[in-house]
């Protein structure tokens, strides 16, 4: 029923999403980003851009990530937008390699 | 099992095109083909309106074109109308069938006995409601056919102030400070407006949605005001009302720009706080601080959208609201204004692409979509023989739907209809022709909410035997017999007839640059409205519209009420006022089919506050039979405690009810007609709400 970020983003942090979203409904987090279901148009226009495939409409989210989606809820909650692309974590390029490799 | 994704006729890479449904939005999309397959469906970034995002309805439309459902052959009916039983035929077969009895209707009862019934469902130039098989039609000299189950009453309304299709470009909101967002569920609606109004919001706007209902879009602004269904131009009326009170109402932009004030004016000491109050149900401090909101916070956009248009005074409403701004002087400043369709910036050329010189005899008659089953039951001379319906499912979507059924029962009347899926209506047609979406053909879209051009690539393989409406309508004229070769004009010749206009949009637009750019911008610029110019018959705006004496209709804009929400005798025996909005994940009845979308929505619901659950011994969770003298569907009940005493709200687009039948809200909506242009009343309507129980069969019992 919604749209959420998932594990992978989690010390990545690229923010290739912040930059498609037509209705800025990311929030920023120090490791990660969150969206805020309220705000979300569902449109899916994030997930395919995310170098780490961390975001999912949770129609087809795997068993062990529908944690995720309160998780989201809750953080969004608390954090300010993210208005704008920013630079990834520190790390997150080999972060991003291990996924893949793991993938 | 891993879905398959559609085959592509186009390399690898990625192709552009455009949403084909009717919404203001008109997306600009992208598929990307990979191996050979159409693996990945979005929105085209570049495009300034779309932004790269697609919707909540479409986004899986590449799914959707796969759905198990999806009719591939033709059909012929081989069970009783309705029942639903078809077998496989030829296209050779089809289109003979379909000939012959065109041809004994014509010879027994004259080319108007044929009535092509085409709706919204494919929107664009080419395949869709612009064009689609008017050559054929016209050379036929069938009937005529005029939509009018949606945005007409808006268009002429607008139409007659401000000029044909040219109210404010919506994307201009970003520039104003105050934004009525007024029986526009604009978040559910017209999503891609929503950046815009952030833009706004962030550079000081205020927000506004007025509207009988609290919807995402009353959530999403600063302030919701509700008031009594199709009372708006009274609230406009006494908006203006107390602009003038106060005095600062722009006496040199009245005079420059507007024609008729003298008139108009006149009638706005019957519109003091407390009468509009009484009439609105808004209370009269919202309305002065309303007015304060629309003069300090210059200048004001107003977007409309089709709903509030849907009653006995409709047209007339969308003219009052787009007056706001002329007495204060807003659409002369940049974002400043009224918005409605805006499709009329558009301005192809109709004559050419629809081939309305090989109609022979001009007086054929006009027949409104709205008034299918009345039509069906009384028309004489002659009567309606041949019924060819494509782009629609009235039985989900029309007005009246069980004066429609009993209409396509006649067994005199050959039905034949185009879709994707056996639709209710599809149940009752002789033929069945399968046609194909959007990503399997050609299509030339503008938008009614923004003024870019765009190409529709032809992307994927048509499943089975799919056909393009038009390729449908050029072996149907040959079936026919007939010879003209503008009959027989390919997609593309008909994309290039279209453009070969003198229009000043069309200046500089070819097949060649829209078909080398996901999207051109028409030729106008982001200026005040002024600059564009009024293209009423006085180059003004018209608070005074002389031509309108011709339809029989009140020159001056003003107030007309609604009928059956302000019928007193009415209202003690269909105590609710029902408005049926557009589902947030449905687009009129399309995807009313689709999982995705229908587990999204949920159920048919219908929504009333908890007190007038209490005093009609209902709870929430009920199932409740809703009803009226034309019909009645079955619901679940919900509580919504923003609603007023004496409303109720039923989002359309649900293909069948909860007992199991396929009938809806429009099974209660009369077909009679608006005040402009013969257009729906579906936001018109009363009903009463009661308890159902599943063992009794609603329409039996009323039958």
């Amino acid at each position: 029923m919604t749209i959420v970020v998932t594990e992978n983003c989690h010390k990545c942090r690229f923010t290739e999403c912040v930059d498609v979203c037509p209705v800025g409904c990311f929030r920023l987090g120090d490791d990660m980003v969150y969206i805020a279901a309220d705000d979300c148009i569902e449109c899916r226009a994030c997930i395919p851009v995310c170098p780490v495939s961390a975001i999912y409409d949770s129609d087809d989210l795997p068993p062990h990530l529908e944690k995720w989606v309160g998780i989201n809820r809750e953080f969004a909650d608390l954090l300010p937008a993210a208005t704008a692309r920013l630079d990834p974590l520190p790390g997150a390029e080999e972060r991003r390699q291990t996924l893949v490799s793991l993938s | 099992m891993v879905r398959e994704a559609p085959r592509s006729i186009l390399p690898d890479g990625v192709h552009t095109g455009a949403c084909p449904f009717d919404c203001p939005d008109t997306c600009n999309w992208q598929v990307t083909v990979k191996e050979g397959r159409a693996v990945l469906l979005g929105g085209v970034r570049e495009n300034p309106y779309t932004r790269g995002a697609l919707c909540v309805k479409v986004s899986k439309y590449l799914e959707y074109t796969q759905h198990p459902d999806r009719v591939l052959y033709p059909l012929a009916r081989v069970g009783k109308k309705g029942e639903g039983r078809f077998e496989r035929i030829s296209w050779d077969d089809a289109l003979s069938r379909i000939s012959e009895a065109f041809q004994e209707a014509i010879a027994e009862h004259g080319p108007e006995s044929i009535w092509p019934h085409q709706l919204t469902g494919q929107f664009g130039h080419i395949q869709g409601v612009y064009s689609a098989g008017h050559r054929l039609f016209n050379r036929m000299g069938a009937s005529r056919n005029a939509i009018t189950n949606c945005s007409v009453s808006g268009e002429l309304a607008s139409a007659y102030t401000v000029g044909p299709g040219r109210s404010l470009e919506p994307a201009l909101i970003r520039h104003a400070k105050t934004i009525l967002l007024w029986g526009a569920n604009t978040i559910s609606t017209n999503q891609h407006l929503r950046p815009f109004l952030e833009d706004a919001r962030r550079a000081g706007a205020k927000i506004i949605a007025i509207d009988p209902l609290y919807t995402r879009t009353a959530e999403f602004a600063d302030q919701h005001i509700p008031l009594v269904p199709g009372t708006d131009a009274a609230l406009a009326l006494g908006i203006i009302r107390e602009i003038v009170v106060r005095g600062v109402h722009d006496r040199t932009f009245i005079e420059t720009w507007t024609s008729g004030w003298e008139l108009f004016q006149k009638q706005l000491d019957a519109y003091d706080m407390e009468s509009v109050a009484d009439l609105t149900g808004v209370p009269t401090t919202v309305i002065q601080s309303l007015v304060t909101d629309i003069v300090d916070r210059k200048p004001t956009a107003i977007r409309m959208s089709q709903g509030m248009q849907r009653h006995a005074g409709g047209g007339m409403a969308v003219r009052t609201i787009m007056c706001i701004p002329a007495v204060t002087g807003d659409w002369a400043l940049l974002g400043g204004g009224a918005a409605y369709d805006i499709g009329g910036y558009f301005g192809p050329n109709y004559e050419k692409l629809c081939g309305a010189h090989l109609r022979r005899d001009d007086s054929a008659r006009t027949l409104t979509v709205t008034h299918l089953g009345v039509n069906l039951r009384d028309l004489k001379d002659p009567p309606v023989k041949c019924l060819y319906i494509w782009g629609g499912n009235p039985l989900a979507s029309a007005p009246e739907t069980e004066l429609i059924r009993s209409g396509l029962l006649r067994p005199d009347l050959f039905t034949v209809v185009s879709d994707h899926f056996i639709t209710e209506t599809a149940k009752y047609a002789d033929l069945f022709l399968p046609a194909t979406m959007q990503t399997e053909q050609e299509d030339l879209h503008n938008g009614y909410g923004h003024l870019n051009l765009i190409w529709n690539n032809k992307i994927c393989e048509a499943p089975g035997e799919c056909l393009p409406n038009t390729e449908i309508f050029r072996r149907l004229a040959g079936a026919m017999g007939y010879s003209e070769p503008e009959l027989f004009a390919s997609d593309e010749q008909l994309a290039r007839d279209a453009l070969d206009s003198t229009h000043p949009s069309c200046e500089g637009i070819t097949l060649e640059s829209l078909k080398s750019s996901p999207f051109v911008r028409q030729n106008y610029p982001e200026s005040p409205h002024t600059l564009l110019g009024f293209t009423t018959p006085s180059g003004k705006f018209e608070f005074d519209a002389p031509s309108m004496a011709a339809e029989g209709l009140p020159t001056t804009a003003c107030y007309t009420p609604p009928l059956e929400v302000a019928d007193p005798e009415l209202r003690g025996k269909f105590p609710f006022a029902v408005i049926s909005p557009a589902a947030h994940y449905f687009l009129n009845s399309v995807f009313g089919n689709f999982a995705p979308n229908v587990s999204r929505q949920g159920e048919p619901i219908v929504a009333i506050s908890s007190g007038e659950a209490d005093r009609c011994s209902l709870a929430g969770g009920d199932l409740v039979r809703v009803y009226n003298d034309r019909g009645s569907f079955v619901a679940r009940l919900t509580i919504d405690e923003r609603l007023a005493a004496g409303i109720a709200a039923c989002p359309k687009g649900q293909w069948r009810g909860l007992d199991g039948t396929f009938r809806n809200v429009n099974a209660t909506v009369s077909s009679r007609a608006s005040d402009m242009g013969g257009g729906a009343v579906y936001n018109d309507n009363r009903v009463a709400i009661e308890k159902y129980e599943p063992n009794q069969s609603a329409w039996e019992e009323q039958a």
